[in-house]
């Protein structure tokens, strides 16, 4: 009864994405992105997906630019082949990043059923306002 | 037209007041006379630097994602059988670790991949509602649950919650360190284990 | 200064209006009110005590301290609910602070009012240790109501409130030193001259951590999350315990023993608790000291009342109780609330040094000025600034002074508890019931009184049929007389289960 659905899934997420356990291409990298506001000095330089054992794994790296320690809040939205969401809101989490590091955010999905992700963050003090994310708030209380 | 100037007036600015009342209260689905707001119940706690929410979710986030990746998990053909034991707290702060080992469990069995034994804690309950079919001569033989058929564990988890905690004239450094072990019941081989640290540090 | 001069104008239309009405809310003497009442209790006369409490308190609008000293005074009578009730209406008041001291701070850090007249014209919002003996004391009070669930509210809250008043207070020190450098006074303690520095440079009062943290209050939560079979939380309790008082050894068993000890209970055993508190609360008096005030050229000394605690050294604290006449239990003193209320009074010091030494000022140029105008204006001013100068008297007085602890594995039924002293041999006769019970006893004087747990009818209705007389003591207790007529307890191997209660 398993099998046919995480198949289906992981065809899903062959087609969504080409190859197994493969880099995602730049432009379909953007769109597993969600960032609240653009971010100056943190961008992700690398996303890597795979499914093990029946469970996606992801993988960014996450890179300084600048010189001094930034920190970063994320957390993964997982969604299922037809889009919709499969697991409750994840709690936000925070990073510290030094100035100039290459950070991995490694992640496993808590459940067979997600077959797709995105990856939200904020940097609470290198955001540039453009637009409406003038209005958007960080993730800190 | 018999209505005086005044009156008309006077009506209409009670038409408008009773708009603007009504207006009023169909604006926001909010009742509120002071400070208290919602807020995102997943948001990043920073305020003082003892345990708090953020570090209860992302502990259990990380164990339970952790352990669905051990091999007693991933590799049993059947979905194991998993009760929870104790988490000991070995710091001197009151962490409720209860409240980290649900939210671990209700994550597992979210998942789907493992199922969970009534632990000791809620044995009492198990018991009486047992008691209750099986003793009292209030229901049906036929429908009432029978005492014997009870589960056993396959895996128990256990683990403890530690802290290292310093303090300068300005700076005040809390570590934290959570680990976590599956245990094979029947061989008492320990199957899997993990940790997660947390380190937050208040600057005066 | 010029905003001195209006100050010292207003001080003057105040003062006379005070005298003129005889205020009584500046001029009333906490400190005789409540010797009286704790004489009272001393000598056994509880309820002679709360109908004084009543007497001095006839007002429609009760302070925090009324509730305080009613809910002590109904505990010693084992009036559990209403005691209960009391304090719980105290406890309102301590929330409104609470909630004041987490939305606006700089309110209850600064108070103009009393920089002018004297502490005493403050809102009393109770010691910070009475604040967390509050809650802990409400929880005594579940626990011998036998409602474990309300008791372990009461505990947590305990913890919350340590965590605000710790809060509250880093930044008060910080506010005070701050303002102490922008208004240039530069008084300190050691500079009050006649001042008894050496009542708060006791090493009992150094040793502590602060004035409201007390090893008792963490080892009943430790005691209270065990029962509960909360192990998580109990070690914490415990722990904390050990870190307050390092100097018991005793305490360590307490967490030592966390793992094993509810497997080592046999089915008609009970781990019993026993709380001895003794003596009360030490009193707050005043005593004046000359803070020379500079006045133009000169310089001149204005008397100001600052607070002093007079410690009651005469408190016996027994070493061992003894059960069932012939086992001796060695019972251990783990909290000095005597030596608290000092280390409280200490780090208020600077705050209060600082208000005084303003007041100072302002009376000063108050005085001055209306010399200048008219004698006798002058001398109405100088009786007022005297008249108005006492310092703040009021403390929760029936509070015990010492808390100690016993422990220990006892059967099911009736024992007896005696402890022995210059008043002779005191006994208590109490039955112990359930997985956990805790039995408090308060040694006033020469009275011993004891607030033995209401057991709930479940607990008692598997008794046997035992009569039993109940042993001449010299304490009334309700319920310990309904006890006895219910009948010895011997608990039977098939206890009905009783909801959210430790077994």
């Amino acid at each position: 009864m398993k099998m046919p659905a995480r198949l289906l899934g992981f065809l899903g997420l062959l087609l969504a994405l080409g190859l197994p356990a493969m880099p995602v291409h730049a432009d379909s990298m953007a769109s597993k992105l969600e960032q609240l506001g653009e971010m100056t000095y943190l961008k992700v330089t690398d996303l890597r997906v795979a499914r093990r054992n029946g469970l996606l794994n992801v993988q960014a790296e996450v890179t300084n630019i600048s010189s001094s320690n930034e920190r970063l809040f994320y957390h993964f939205k997982w969604l299922d082949d037809a889009g919709f969401s499969v697991w409750d809101e994840e709690p936000w989490k925070p990073v510290v990043i030094y100035g100039k590091q290459k950070h991995l955010i490694t992640v496993v999905a808590p459940t067979p059923q997600a077959s797709d992700f995105r990856l939200v963050l904020q940097s609470p003090n290198n955001t540039t306002s453009s637009g409406s994310s003038s209005t958007t708030t960080w993730p800190n209380e | 037209m018999n209505m005086s100037r005044p009156s008309l007036l006077l009506l209409s600015l009670t038409a408008v007041m009773a708009l603007g009342l009504g207006g009023c209260a169909t604006t926001s689905p909010e009742v509120s006379s002071g400070p208290v707001k919602y807020g995102d119940a997943k948001a990043v706690e920073t305020v003082t630097n003892e345990f708090g929410s953020t570090d209860l979710q992302t502990i259990a986030e990380s164990m339970a994602r952790s352990m669905l990746q051990s091999r007693p998990v991933t590799q049993s053909r059947e979905r194991p059988l998993v009760t929870i034991a104790e988490v000991k707290n070995k710091t001197s702060e009151y962490i409720d670790t209860r409240a980290i080992t649900d939210s671990i469990r209700a994550q597992l069995l979210k998942s789907g991949a493992v199922r969970f034994a009534v632990d000791i804690n809620a044995m009492q309950n198990q018991t009486d509602e047992l008691i209750r079919q099986n003793q009292t001569g209030m229901y049906k033989k036929s429908k009432s649950k029978k005492i014997g058929q009870m589960e056993g564990a396959d895996f128990r988890v256990e683990g403890n919650i530690t802290s290292i905690v310093k303090r300068s004239s300005d700076i005040k450094d809390v570590y934290y360190k959570f680990s976590l072990m599956l245990v094979n019941v029947e061989s008492g081989v320990i199957e899997w284990a993990d940790e997660k640290e947390i380190r937050k540090t208040t600057t005066r | 200064m010029k905003r001195i001069h209006a100050a010292s104008r207003y001080l003057a239309v105040v003062l006379a209006a005070l005298l003129a009405g005889g205020c009584a809310g500046t001029m009333r003497s906490y400190d005789s009110e409540l010797k009286q009442t704790v004489g009272m209790v001393s000598s056994g006369h509880v309820d002679q005590a709360l109908q004084e409490l009543e007497k001095n308190n006839s007002a429609a609008d009760k302070d925090l301290l009324y509730y305080l000293e009613k809910g002590e005074l109904l505990r010693l009578k084992s009036q559990l609910p209403e005691s209960r009730d009391a304090w719980l209406l105290a406890d309102e008041k301590v929330k409104i602070w609470e909630e004041e001291a987490k939305t606006s701070p700089e309110k209850l850090i600064g108070n103009i009012g009393s920089v002018l007249i004297n502490d005493k014209t403050r809102r009393y919002d109770g010691q910070d240790y009475e604040k967390v003996m509050l809650s802990t004391r409400l929880a005594l009070d579940h626990l011998a109501l036998w409602n474990w669930d309300a008791a372990r509210i009461e505990i947590k809250k305990t913890h919350e409130r340590e965590a605000i008043i710790a809060e509250l207070r880093a930044r008060e020190v910080a506010n005070v030193e701050e303002d102490a450098k922008q208004r240039k006074v530069k008084t300190e303690i050691k500079d009050l001259k006649g001042y008894p520095v050496e009542t708060l440079d006791d090493p009992e009062v150094i040793a502590l951590k602060n004035g409201y943290q007390s090893a008792f209050s963490h080892y009943l939560a430790g005691f209270v999350y065990e029962a509960l079979n909360e192990p998580g939380l109990a070690a914490p309790g415990y722990r904390k315990a050990i870190e307050l008082r390092p100097d018991v050894k005793w305490l360590e068993e307490g967490l030592k023993g966390l793992e094993s000890r509810a497997r080592k209970l046999k089915a008609n055993e009970s781990d019993v608790l026993i709380v001895v508190e003794a003596g009360s609360a030490p009193a707050r008096s005043s005593v004046s000291v000359p803070i020379p005030v500079p006045y133009k050229n000169t310089w001149g000394a204005v008397p100001i009342s600052f607070p002093v605690i007079k410690s009651d050294k005469s408190v016996f604290l027994p070493a061992q109780l003894n059960v069932d006449g012939k086992n001796t239990l060695s019972v251990y003193q783990i909290t000095n609330i005597d030596a608290m209320a000092r280390r409280a009074l200490k780090d208020d010091m600077p705050g209060i040094v600082l208000r005084g030494t303003i007041r100072a000022i302002t009376k000063t140029v108050a005085q001055k000025e209306a010399a200048d105008r008219s004698a006798i204006a002058g001398l109405l001013t100088t009786i007022a600034a005297i008249a108005t100068e006492s310092a703040d008297e009021r403390v929760w007085r029936t509070l015990p002074s010492h808390i100690l602890i016993a422990r220990a594995i006892l059967t099911s039924g009736r024992h007896t508890i005696g402890i022995s002293g210059p008043f002779g041999t005191k006994t208590v006769t109490a039955d112990v019931a359930g997985k956990h019970t805790i039995i408090p006893l308060r040694l006033m004087g020469s009275s011993l009184y004891a607030t033995l747990p209401q057991y709930p009818s479940q607990l008692l209705a598997s008794s046997e049929a035992v009569t039993a007389e109940p042993a001449a003591t010299d304490t009334t207790n309700e319920a310990a007389k309904s006890a006895v007529k219910r009948k010895t307890l011997k608990q039977k191997a098939k206890t009905e289960p009783i909801k959210g209660v430790p077994q």
